[in-house]
């Protein structure tokens, strides 16, 4: 790959400039002389290398406050790696390592150990995940399998959104923001300060103002979020850790809509006001026991519930979810994890309207789970081998294995190398196998359907659907070159089997005799590689200012499997519907200790295939684009922040990306936004 | 497009090759701690059978502020034993440590963490609030822009280690 031998140039400019280590002479003082020291700056929060044998990188919340972003999805573009394009003002596609869009599937995310990955579609309804970012501790995105631990759907990435515990709560804080395209509240309240049962509640209100699209028509794609939480986290003697968490959200959300209908002469795909309410609630409880300095268990029950209806279905689910995890060390040399959790899953999905069926209306899923992992130290702090695997049974599917092998060798106290296989399966959806939808009605007696009947497109689910497949391959450098400047690189291959591709099943005449159904069936069809590199950077150029650097690209090149039959003219999607080139720049100033002035500059790369289903009819492509944001933030008083956003300055609106299906295309706009943030 | 990344990628090359200023210079927190921590080692006793061979394990958790301070530290010897520094995740194997510099960003998870390391010969440094009152040893902080510290003797006493009474003289607030 021609970017590969780019990125050795880097590494061999970066291998002439000297290494440094705070030789310092102050090692040499006796305890006197220390005492006497002043300290002369600000304290650089820096960590030695990582020692994670994965692509994990960490959103810290001073990042994301810092970035200006006001969702999470926004925050997730912090991230090397991370594909967030918006698609409506709520409406996100977000992925890891391609396959992007509205519902990526194979992305695992978690707020706090819960999974809001939803077996429905097959992804995250991302307009209904939200947290109060300033409770945010850190986001954990790991990019690659993540099965061993957490199991299907951990395939090209698992995303840890982590809130603080209630006894790190710093105190009371109340956030208005005000735009030109989303408004939003929230306020926390905590107790007091050494509490015994550490206690924090929030509340938040977000409205976003719907997108126009290229022509300036109002996409009417607005939305309000109201969302209230609870988090405390308390001891029982010293050894013991109790956590309770859990929110309520209601979320009003629309778009514009085109819906087939064949008897609609003479349109047949019709625009519609497509009006969503989704309610959703979970409670999560947590203990935590230290055993010995070495051992600790944790058992986490959750209960999540959501109930989301629009024009065209509705979905309801029930989610009860229990894990059991116990670490403890054997030997001086090794560290075992395991552990094993049940989920059950009711859900109820059903079409509102004549637009196809859903197959079983009602259905309950389980899951089994039991997993092991053994890091041994084999040098002392030199090399570390991991070896795990998780055994998954499903209710609704076959039993899998999914293991992982890990190496991380630190060859100097500033250089980590690190190298990666494992197995990980993506289950099918439940849209997969048991949905039949239209997707689009092709009128009748023009050049595609020159007869005189309209042909509807219907998708067809596949009740023998087979788990998509993915051997991951990855090998990974981080390098310090100085206390301020640091590197961090990756290199993957993904090989995948059994990915899902749309066959061309039959051409029948609807009962109605009306219109003709052309019929396409989900099928395992697709198989290939991709690969890629994701480059890191972090240089504190100076005490008060820090620049980051993220690029990563990609390659996919998938084939059809033979026999299968899609229809003609059709791309593989998969290939071209992710930006294959991301690159983002960040600089954090602080010119004086109350002001912060933060400019981020983005490039994303064109999407070929921004239309994934029926793109023989037309591929949509959606150029690249630079986007620009600004985060100034002023504290006249010390619990006092004014801050200014500006969001995507450099044109007036550009189109990221679209639903998959249904869709209108909206464009982002320019914004601007003014905040204060008052603490109590 | 792959013109498009070339040309970032000489950016990013551009930028790397700036030659960049040594922080040796400053003395930030983060180093000062570092040298305190290793500092504390020498005024420290501990029981005969646990001190083995010429090497001195001090420990820290990644999450530690002094965790760079002390990966970058050119000390090799502290008194007559050699240095052997070493980082710890938590829940973890801590044979082999003299002095464990203990931080957590879960003041609860810390807790627990003191109390699993309780009785264990080992000096428990660290520069969170409340440290020495959650079962720790030696605790720094930050006072008129200079480092300062309090003793927990009580859990020294404990784990059968001894200081000097020098150490003990300079410390601000001596918990008995």
């Amino acid at each position: 790959m021609s970017c590969s031998r780019n990125f050795s140039l880097i590494i061999f400019l970066f291998l002439y400039n000297p290494v440094a280590i705070a030789a310092e002479a102050i090692g040499e003082l006796d305890i006197l002389q220390l005492m006497d020291m002043e300290i002369s700056t600000a304290s650089r929060k820096t960590s030695p290398i990582s020692r994670t044998a994965a692509a994990a990188y960490i959103i810290t919340r001073d990042d994301i406050r810092r970035s200006g972003a006001t969702s999470i999805p926004e925050a997730l573009r912090l991230a090397p790696g991370v594909s967030a394009r918006q698609i409506g003002p709520s409406e996100w596609s977000v992925s890891i390592r391609g396959f992007d869009g509205r519902f990526a599937p194979k992305l695992l995310v978690l707020i706090d150990g819960r999974s809001v990955y939803t077996p429905t579609f097959g992804g995250t309804y991302w307009s209904m995940q939200d947290v109060l970012l300033e409770d945010i501790e850190r986001i954990e995105v790991v990019r690659g399998p993540g099965a061993a631990l957490w199991g299907a759907n951990a395939v090209n990435g698992v995303i840890n959104i982590i809130t603080r515990p209630a006894s790190k709560e710093l105190g009371s804080v109340a956030v208005a923001r005000i735009g030109s395209q989303e408004h939003s509240g929230g306020l926390r309240w905590t107790s007091q300060p050494g509490s015994d049962l550490p206690f924090r509640g929030y509340v938040k209100s977000t409205h976003g103002d719907s997108f126009e699209n290229s022509a300036g028509f109002d996409q009417d794609d607005d939305f309000s979020r109201h969302q209230a939480g609870f988090r405390s986290d308390w001891l029982v003697g010293e050894r013991d850790q109790f956590s309770v968490h859990g929110d309520v959200q209601r979320l009003d959300q629309s778009r514009a809509s085109i819906i087939p209908d064949p008897l609609a002469a003479p349109d047949y795909n019709i625009r519609r006001l497509n009006k969503a309410s989704a309610d959703s609630y979970n409670l999560v409880g947590r203990w935590q026991r230290s055993l010995a300095v070495d051992s600790e268990f944790s058992l986490q029950v959750y209960y999540d519930h959501y109930d989301r209806e629009d024009l065209v279905y509705l979905d309801r689910r029930d989610t009860l979810d229990v894990d059991f995890q116990h670490q403890f060390g054997y030997g001086t040399q090794q560290q075992l994890i395991w552990g094993f959790g049940y989920r059950v899953s009711n859900d109820e999905v059903n079409t509102l309207i004549n637009i196809g069926t859903v197959g079983p209306v009602r259905e309950t899923s389980e899951i089994f789970s039991a997993f092991i992992q053994d890091e041994i130290e084999i040098s002392e702090g030199k090399t570390w081998l991991t070896l795990g695997a998780k055994l998954e049974d499903y209710s609704l599917g076959d039993p899998e294995l999914l293991p992982n092998l890990r190496l991380l060798w630190l060859p100097v106290a500033n250089t980590s190398l690190w190298g990666s296989v494992a197995r990980a399966v993506r289950t099918p959806s439940q849209g997969e196998t048991r949905a039949s939808v239209d997707l689009l009605v092709l009128q009748p007696s023009t050049a595609l359907n020159p007869g005189g009947l309209p042909i509807v497109f219907q998708q067809q689910g596949n009740p023998l659907m087979a788990p998509e497949d993915l051997i991951a391959w990855e090998l990974g450098a981080r390098w310090q070159h100085s206390e301020t400047l640091t590197f961090d690189l990756t290199y993957f291959l993904n090989q995948y089997e059994n990915l899902r591709t749309s066959q061309l099943g039959s051409l029948q005449l609807a009962a109605s005799s009306t219109h003709l159904v052309q019929s396409l069936p989900i099928a395992n069809g697709i198989e290939g590689d991709v690969y890629g590199i994701e480059l890191a950077a972090d240089w504190r150029v100076q005490d008060n200012w820090r620049i980051q650097l993220a690029l990563s690209s990609l390659t996919a090149d998938l084939s059809v499997n033979p026999g299968v039959n899609q229809p003609p003219g059709t791309v593989i999607a998969d290939e071209k519907n992710t930006p294959e080139q991301l690159l983002s720049l960040r600089s954090s100033w602080t010119p004086r200790p109350n002001i912060e002035v933060d400019v981020w500059l983005r490039y994303t790369a064109e999407v070929a295939v921004a239309s994934p289903v029926l793109n023989f009819l037309g591929s949509n492509p959606i150029d690249d684009f630079v986007s620009l944001d600004t985060h100034i933030a002023w504290r006249p008083r010390p619990n006092l922040e004014l801050s200014l956003i500006g969001k995507n300055l450099l044109d007036e609106h550009h189109p990221e990306a679209e639903a998959e299906v249904w869709s209108t295309r909206g464009e982002v706009p320019r914004s601007l936004q003014v905040g204060l943030k008052f603490d109590f | 497009m792959f013109k498009q990344f070339t040309l970032w990628c000489l950016v990013a090359a551009a930028l790397g090759s700036v030659v960049f200023p040594n922080a040796s210079a400053e003395t930030g927190s983060p180093q000062l701690k570092a040298v305190y921590t290793l500092n504390f080692a020498k005024f420290t006793h501990w029981p005969d059978d646990y001190v083995q061979g010429d090497s001195l394990g001090v420990c820290y958790t990644d999450q530690a502020s002094v965790a760079q301070g002390l990966a970058n530290t050119s000390v090799t010897q502290i008194g007559d034993k050699s240095l052997r520094l070493r980082r710890i995740n938590l829940p973890g194997n801590v044979s082999g440590c003299h002095v464990f510099f203990v931080h957590d960003q879960d003041p609860q998870r810390l807790r627990r963490y003191l109390a699993t390391l309780r009785g264990l010969p080992i000096l428990l440094v660290g520069d969170s609030q409340d440290f020495v009152d959650s079962g720790g040893m030696v605790e720094l902080f930050e006072l008129n822009r200079k480092i300062r510290f309090r003793i927990n003797l009580g859990a020294i006493r404990q784990s059968g280690l001894r200081l000097d009474a020098q150490l003990l003289n300079l410390a601000v607030e001596v918990i008995r």
